[in-house]
């Protein structure tokens, strides 16, 4: 995989996100943007830089909530006020542990 | 009056500084990279929140419901992001850039450096635009009096610290103001759940449309502006300049930390102002269809002394944007320029004038503009985007060649240009900084590997 593979993939994602053709096509376009952008700094970039399991975990805890989103759509106010918005707060805390424990890796 | 007061008292300790010591290019672009991580995070997050934050996004909220929430949900992870993919590699440059165009130069070229110059004063422009259109709708809503006179005397102050002194004046002062932002938010947003307390009870027990995932922003448009204000981030210069701030790389260690927490405290006011007015406008304590003007309304249900703090706290946010535009706009026109062209950069007296000049053109856009302070936010914000995304991670990973880089910033621009253009007509959503981004880094990617193949 180089550099250009994963931006291209990147550029892929966020193409498929800006036309919103279909909302699941943007949750998949948003997850995949971001995988590709910290795949490209965690194989290229200097420390501090994620490891690969946090590049899958931050993938996928966004895709998630993104996609948790989508599938409680109908459920107001419980399912984005009570549910999906503080899932997305406790995301603050985990990256913060997981960019410390890169740096005292690095 | 207590804003005259508070615009007075940061002129002069920002003059005082400005004045101490004699200045030089590092002191007047970069403050001399002796930031902590503390002074620069309080900054860095001063200036990158701004009239946006306190009127526009909360009034969206009013009208659109919880769909506006999702250009801030982002914040939890933009501070690890910026740092794991540019922090480290802006601070290990040697000698340190003073600017990012030079950032870009330095890897790609001067043919780079001068198309991300010229594209970066555009778009500075129009950050500023979008600072003194906040004011005037802010002035002639809290303050009364003219709201051109208000914006422009509100650029007068801001540029006569940052003419004189720089980042090094203005680091000092943004990060006061990223303090005074932070308390304000915290008080006005609780104050007004408060007074609320009731129809905020009422929404967030009864179903209502507006209220679900996605209030009545389409799902696809609300996934966009996520995505957009998540990687955005790693393309707005004044987001970047306070890596540009920082004193050693170790700083690195605790930045986030700074960042996330001061971002996530002044954001408070989004969800509080919101939600607050969303649930009067709803109960009809609030009239429908006020549009930015819905704010000041409810800052003047609170009392006066709510409109106080929210002045201030709304020209902290202001003042610390626009000093940031106008230092860039000036880096990008005096130092980055003429460097590009093989030639010297020009004096700091040039600067403090483009300083000066800058400032006060933006505000002039800004004032004369009849789009929401919204709508003028989403594409500042989405140009950026579209032009420096591909440029900076080409850059940044080493993907391609100068060419490439210079045709996808380009391409990037345009298309995002030409998008917003095109954007009544589409059936569908489409977000013209995305799709700008991704046809962008599409030449870098392409362009790259055809050369590599030739």
């Amino acid at each position: 995989m180089t550099p250009r593979l994963c931006l291209g993939l990147l550029s892929c994602g966020l193409m498929t996100t800006a036309f919103g053709l279909h909302p699941l096509l943007g949750a998949l376009g948003s997850g995949l943007a971001l995988a590709a952008l910290l795949t490209t700094t965690q194989r290229f970039g200097e420390q501090p830089k994620p490891t690969p399991g946090q590049v899958w975990g931050s993938a996928s805890a966004v895709l998630t909530v993104t996609l948790g989103a989508l599938l409680l759509r109908g459920q107001s106010p419980w399912g984005f006020f009570w549910l999906l918005g503080p899932a997305f707060l406790a995301l603050a805390p985990l990256f913060l542990g997981w960019f410390a424990r890169g740096w005292r890796k690095g | 009056m207590s804003s005259g007061a508070w615009l007075l008292l940061l002129l002069g300790v920002a003059l005082a500084l400005a004045f101490l010591r004699r200045l030089s290019a590092p002191g007047f672009f970069a403050a001399n990279h002796r930031a902590s991580a503390l002074l620069a995070g309080l900054a860095g997050t001063a200036m990158g929140l701004s009239a946006f934050v306190f009127v526009g996004g909360p009034a969206l909220t009013a009208q659109v419901g919880s769909g506006a929430l999702w250009i801030i949900l982002p914040a939890p992870l933009t501070a690890v992001l910026q740092c794991w993919v540019l922090g480290g590699w802006i601070l290990s440059q040697q000698p340190r850039v003073l600017s990012i165009p030079e950032l870009l130069g330095r890897r790609l070229g001067s043919g780079v450096r001068l198309v991300a110059s010229a594209l970066l004063a555009c778009g500075c422009l129009a950050g500023l635009a979008v600072q003194g259109k906040a004011v005037a709708v802010l002035a002639s809503g809290l303050w009364g009096g003219d709201g051109t006179l208000w914006a422009f005397a509100v650029l007068f102050a801001t540029v006569a610290y940052m003419a004189a002194g720089g980042m090094r004046a203005g680091l000092v002062v943004d990060a006061v103001q990223g303090g005074l932002m932070g308390l304000v938010a915290l008080i006005l947003a609780a104050a007004a759940l408060v007074h609320a307390r009731e129809a905020v009870g009422q929404v967030l027990l009864h179903p209502t449309p507006l209220l679900s995932s996605f209030g009545q922003v389409a799902p696809a448009q609300a996934f966009s502006w996520y995505l957009l204000f998540t990687l955005g981030t790693l393309a707005q210069p004044h987001y970047l300049q306070k890596f540009l701030l920082l004193r050693s790389r170790h700083e690195l260690r605790s930045f986030p930390w700074v960042l996330t927490a001061s971002l996530m405290v002044v954001l408070a006011v989004w969800l509080g102002l919101g939600l607050a007015s969303l649930a009067l406008v709803q109960r009809g304590d609030l009239p429908t269809g006020l549009g930015d003007a819905v704010i000041p309304q409810l800052l003047r249900q609170l009392g006066p002394w709510a409109v106080t703090a929210a002045a201030l706290g709304v020209l902290a946010a202001i003042m610390s944007t626009v000093a940031s535009f106008c230092n860039l706009l000036a880096a990008a026109v005096a130092y980055d320029l003429p460097q590009a062209l093989g030639k010297a950069p020009w004096p700091l007296g040039w600067a403090r004038g483009l300083t000066v000049l800058g400032g006060l053109l933006g505000t002039w856009i800004g004032v004369s503009s009849d789009r929401s302070v919204a709508v003028l936010g989403l594409l500042g914000w989405g140009f950026f985007t579209a032009c420096l995304l591909p440029a900076v991670l080409g850059a940044r990973f080493g993907a391609t060649c100068a060419p490439a880089i210079a045709a996808g910033m380009v391409a990037g621009a345009v298309s995002c240009v030409v998008l917003e253009l095109l954007r009544p007509s589409f059936p569908w959503p489409v977000e013209p900084g995305l799709f700008g981004a991704a046809v962008g880094l599409g030449v870098v990617t392409v362009a790259g590997w055809r050369r590599s193949r030739s």
